[in-house]
């Protein structure tokens, strides 16, 4: 009788002990902050992260001489994540802009990524800069204009549906109109590109281009690239040259694209996402459209953007890495820094989807 | 017949072989067992049964401190809930790391349906009305059930009762009110209609604001936050008439209306609390059971339901077209099921189920607009027992077809399934049982898997499971004032082959294919204690301890290779200790699990950390005089509140309070 009563005792004893131990030896800690601002910062790897899998954004930064990347440099240097869905940046002046999707916010950084202020924009999608101003297009129809000298919203001018990258040339900011969120009606109301006046901040003229387009560069020579990225299936993605005359031209198809002065480089990526992934790297000289093939040295292995250093044009192709089911999204990616002639150079390791390198001297 | 149910009573609390009791009658539920003065403790079928079983009864509902839907699912050993948070959270559940898709949902023996996400929600279900859970793994060898019932890796079973059935006229009135603005109302009235039909009618509803708080945390800043956008309300009407036609047959129809409209307050967002999410669900279906014995041997059932589920989604937002997103769905379902079973002798039971379902989608969105599946399935069921073993084995044929206007049909299956347990009484004195199981089954692909636009993909094959288990089981009365002790281990080991997963193409378009293998290890520990103090005065003590490694076995040399799945506690358990008095009766409970990562490639910053959820209740019963009676009973939930979260980014309520009044007269 006893001995049963010590074994039930045990069982007890077993079972709370299990349950404390689990239970204990857990709580949200998050690592104390570091000190990050005699930092060398080259270039800025903005990570997206992924909202799916409840993966909060980043900002790392390269370092050239060392060759090292270092991640979560916004938040050793703020304390708090860069929010939610990371989605573009830009340098200018003396100030690192980035702009956060699902999180509404425009995040204002002096160059070591400390934070200055930040502002709520709506859905915001991509910049662009031009004499005292960052452009932000905004997802539900709008391009905002913020004063950089006194960090306020001055105008808003509502565009086609969606709109995404901008470019600017010849007083004229480009801003392309995807529809995306009107998949299912084919993107109907996209298929433009809002050409702006910059003086008046009025759109002057809504020019048709392909099927859901994304992407805008612009050349040192005023003419304007986009890629229609298609429908994901039949419908190729095509880059698409607008000149002064804002005569449409195709390009070649392709995915992705990056332009240094009169040089357009470009990634076509083939994949259905989950057994291969083909790429072919060319670039194009923007005013011949004359096209050089197998540019790069090395492959990636799945490209999530193109950038170049206009500093030293090498070209930075960041990479998710390629996981049982297609591209590991909510895995760390990196990037390959390639030399202006395309040769390899260096592997760098990022955060979580890293979808831009950010340059000090781009502007 | 009165003495009839009386003897009836006697043998499951005795604990006669429940198969012996099965004449027509259990389709009637019997509640308040414990109210039944008699000697010996009957032997719980958690420790008879061929294959792990759980069941919770009213009087345990009590005991174990459940308080909502998920803490009944919480103190099932092997289940992994995932809860997204609060009244309107979705909150579905997984048994042995088999994933959602392969446990169904069984009400009052008629499984539950949703084609298109081939998941139950069971923050749909209304614990007031609930009368007894039940988990069964694998499959119980029921020879009374559908064949459908055998379809699945794991079922929960809910069943819904008569209340106090000896009463000609009886009436319920309860009125619950919580924290974060929750206030619920349900009426039941039950009337014995003549000597041979009972009709009971029950209404429910209930509001909660939900706008509950947690703590943000953001790199080193810690904010107290709410959720917005989060309010539920839930209305629902039940009708059930039981007529039992004589001694040998008997007609149960019941009919069930719902309605929801909640809002979504999404996941949480840093810097932005903005979500303007909502859902509209509504449902109606009506089912018959009819049971009949036809001779000695031989026993028929007939089952028959139809079923009307609408859902409207709907996001607000500037971004979309028209500024808002809309995806309306409408889901049929017509089934009818018959089952005979031949007592051959007093070893030999079989029996042979036949059903056929009906089911079709429309929607408003695109390539999906008109679906259907057509399915039939047979079983056949075998019980052999033979001294002190009992050996079970099922056959199940299924055969589907797809039907699609305008878009590629998904494929037509046809798939044979077997499952075999035993169980063999070790010792002759002892209710000591070794026990061990075998099943192959699978799940079709969804609606939402097969069609949905550049998701769906037509070609998809079913997902395979595969499960082995062996158990030991032992209860013991071990003297005069400890009167129970219930021990079980058992342990598992189940595949996934097949494994249906969705790969994104794009922030808004995903598309499915047939990739992967799993491989679940587990064990689980449980044990039932109750002491009886002194005449009236009870301690119960219940817990569980659960050991999984669910991990991702498709390639070698990936990132999730070998890794616990995303969400999958490597522990769990729960520990509730109750003590039931003339005065105020009272229970304590302990839930927790170890830490998880949200993510199968276990990133750096999705690992969640494992938390330990306590909760209390009292309760008892006075008397108003008049035969009216109340019952009271006020608990705590998240007692030391606790911020965690079990999905990451949608966190838990902190401390709350419930009360809830019942009268009955």
């Amino acid at each position: 009788m006893l001995m049963k009563f010590k074994n039930f005792i045990f069982n007890v004893l077993a079972v709370s002990v299990a349950i404390t131990v689990f239970v204990a030896c857990d709580d949200d800690n998050e690592s104390p902050r570091p000190e990050g601002d005699k930092m060398q910062i080259d270039a800025y790897v903005l990570n997206q992260g992924n909202t799916y899998s409840s993966i909060a954004s980043s900002i790392g930064c390269l370092d050239y001489t060392a060759k090292t990347a270092t991640d979560s440099v916004f938040y050793l240097q703020n304390g708090v994540l860069p929010g939610n869905t990371l989605q573009y940046g830009v340098v200018y002046g003396s100030y690192f802009y980035a702009i956060a999707f699902d999180s509404n916010v425009l995040f204002v950084c002096d160059k070591n990524l400390k934070l200055q202020t930040s502002l709520n924009v709506s859905n915001p999608r991509a910049m662009v800069t031009d004499g005292g101003y960052v452009y932000i297009s905004n997802y539900d129809g709008h391009v905002t204009k913020l004063d950089t000298a006194t960090m306020s919203v001055v105008g808003t001018v509502e565009v086609g549906p969606n709109p995404e990258e901008m470019a600017v040339a010849n007083g004229y900011l480009y801003v392309v109109n995807s529809d995306g969120m009107n998949y299912t009606n084919n993107y109907a109301n996209g298929k433009s590109v809002s050409k702006i006046n910059l003086s008046t901040f009025t759109v002057d003229k809504t020019i048709a281009v392909g099927l859901n387009p994304t992407k805008a560069v612009a050349d040192a020579s005023g003419n304007i690239f986009i890629i229609a990225m298609g429908d994901y299936t039949a419908i190729p993605s095509t880059i698409q040259k607008i000149d002064a005359n804002d005569n449409v031209t195709d390009v070649a198809e392709a995915t992705m694209m990056a332009v240094n002065g009169n040089q357009l480089y470009a990634v076509k990526v083939e994949t259905d996402f989950y057994s291969k992934c083909q790429k072919t790297y060319f670039s194009v000289n923007t005013t011949t459209l004359e096209r050089t093939d197998n540019i790069l040295s090395a492959d990636v292995e799945f490209p999530i953007s193109l950038s170049i250093d206009p500093s030293n044009g090498h070209i930075f192709v960041t990479s998710h890495t390629w996981g049982q089911n297609g591209p590991n999204y909510s895995a760390a990616g990196y990037l390959m820094e390639f030399d202006a002639t395309g040769n390899y150079l260096q592997k760098y390791t990022a955060g979580v989807n890293p979808v831009q390198v950010v340059f000090p001297d781009n502007h | 017949m009165k003495h009839s149910s009386l003897l009836l009573l006697y043998m499951f609390v005795a604990g006669v072989v429940p198969a012996v009791a099965d004449n027509v009658i259990d389709t009637i539920r019997v509640r308040r067992l414990d109210s039944v003065k008699v000697g010996a403790t009957r032997i719980s079928e958690h420790i008879t049964s061929a294959t792990p079983l759980r069941i919770i009864d009213e009087t345990d509902m009590s005991r174990l401190n459940i308080v909502d839907m998920t803490d009944g699912l919480n103190r099932m050993a092997g289940v992994f809930l995932r809860d997204y948070g609060g009244a309107g959270g979705m909150k579905t559940v997984s048994v042995r790391g088999l994933g959602a898709n392969h446990t169904a949902v069984s009400l009052d023996g008629i499984i539950q349906t949703d084609v298109q996400t081939g998941q139950i929600d069971f923050s749909r279900y209304n614990l007031m009305s609930i009368s007894q859970m039940k988990l069964i793994v694998a499959d119980d060898f029921d020879g009374l059930q559908s064949a459908r019932a055998a379809c699945s890796s794991s079922t929960v079973e809910l069943q819904t009762a008569l209340k106090s059935w000896t009463k000609p006229s009886y009436k319920e009135f309860t009125i619950e009110h919580g924290s974060f603005d929750r206030y619920g109302v349900q009426l039941l009235w039950q009337q014995q209609m003549t000597k041979k039909w009972t009709l009971q009618a029950v209404g429910h509803y209930l509001y909660v604001g939900n706008n509950y708080p947690y703590i943000l945390t953001n790199g080193v800043e810690k904010e107290k936050k709410h959720r917005h956008n989060n309010r539920v309300n839930t209305y629902s009407a039940d009708i059930v008439s039981l007529w039992r036609i004589n001694d040998n047959a008997a007609l149960d129809v019941k009919g069930h209306w719902y309605d929801s409209y909640f809002r979504m307050p999404g996941q949480v967002i840093y810097y932005n609390p903005y979500n303007n999410e909502r859902q509209h669900n509504r449902q109606f279906w009506t089912n018959a059971t009819w049971s009949q014995r036809l001779s000695p041997k031989w026993m028929l059932k007939v089952r028959g339901k139809w079923e009307w589920n609408e859902l409207r989604y709907k996001d607000v937002d500037a971004i979309y077209p028209n500024g808002e997103w809309t995806e309306n769905y409408w889901q049929r379902e017509g089934y009818l099921s018959g089952v005979v079973r031949y007592d051959a002798s007093r070893w030999l039971r079989l029996s042979y189920a036949a059903d056929y379902i009906h089911n079709d989608l429309n929607s408003n969105q695109y390539l999906n607009s008109n679906v259907d599946r057509n399915g039939l399935l047979q079983s056949l069921t075998m019980n052999v027992k033979w001294g002190r073993v009992t050996v079970n084995g099922r056959w199940l044929y299924s055969s589907y077809d797809n039907h699609a206007e305008g878009v590629e049909s998904s494929r037509d299956f046809d798939r044979h399934n077997a499952s075999v347990s035993m169980s063999w009484r070790i010792i002759p004195k002892e209710h000591l049982y070794l026990r061990a199981f075998y099943k192959n089954i699978f799940r079709l692909p969804t609606f939402t898997e097969s069609y949905y636009y550049h998701l769906g993909n037509a070609d998809l094959s079913p997902e395979r499971s595969t499960q082995y288990g062996v158990g030991l089981t032992l209860q013991r009365e071990m003297a005069l004032w400890w009167r129970v002790l219930r021990l079980s281990v058992d342990a598992y080991f189940n595949k996934i082959e097949d494994k249906i997963t969705s790969i994104p193409l794009n922030l808004h378009q995903w598309r499915t294919v047939n990739i992967g293998k799993v491989r679940a290890q587990g064990c689980d520990v449980s044990m039932e204690s109750r002491w009886q103090i002194n005449t009236g005065h009870n301690i119960i003590l219940n817990s569980s301890v659960s050991w999984q490694a669910i991990t991702d076995r498709t390639q070698k040399g990936t990132l999730t290779y070998k890794r616990q799945l995303a969400y999958m506690p490597t522990f769990t358990g729960f520990v509730s200790l109750a003590y039931e008095n003339p005065i105020v009766n009272m229970a304590f409970s302990v839930t927790g699990c170890s830490s998880r990562w949200s993510t199968h490639e276990h990133s750096p910053s999705t690992r969640l950390p494992g938390y330990a959820e306590m909760g209390a209740s009292l309760w008892r019963t006075i008397s108003m005089g008049n035969n009216i009676f109340a019952d009271v009973k006020v608990s705590i939930q998240n007692l030391a509140n606790k911020n965690y979260c079990v999905i990451k980014g949608y966190p838990m309520p902190g401390r709350a309070y419930r009360i809830g009044v019942t009268m009955k007269f």
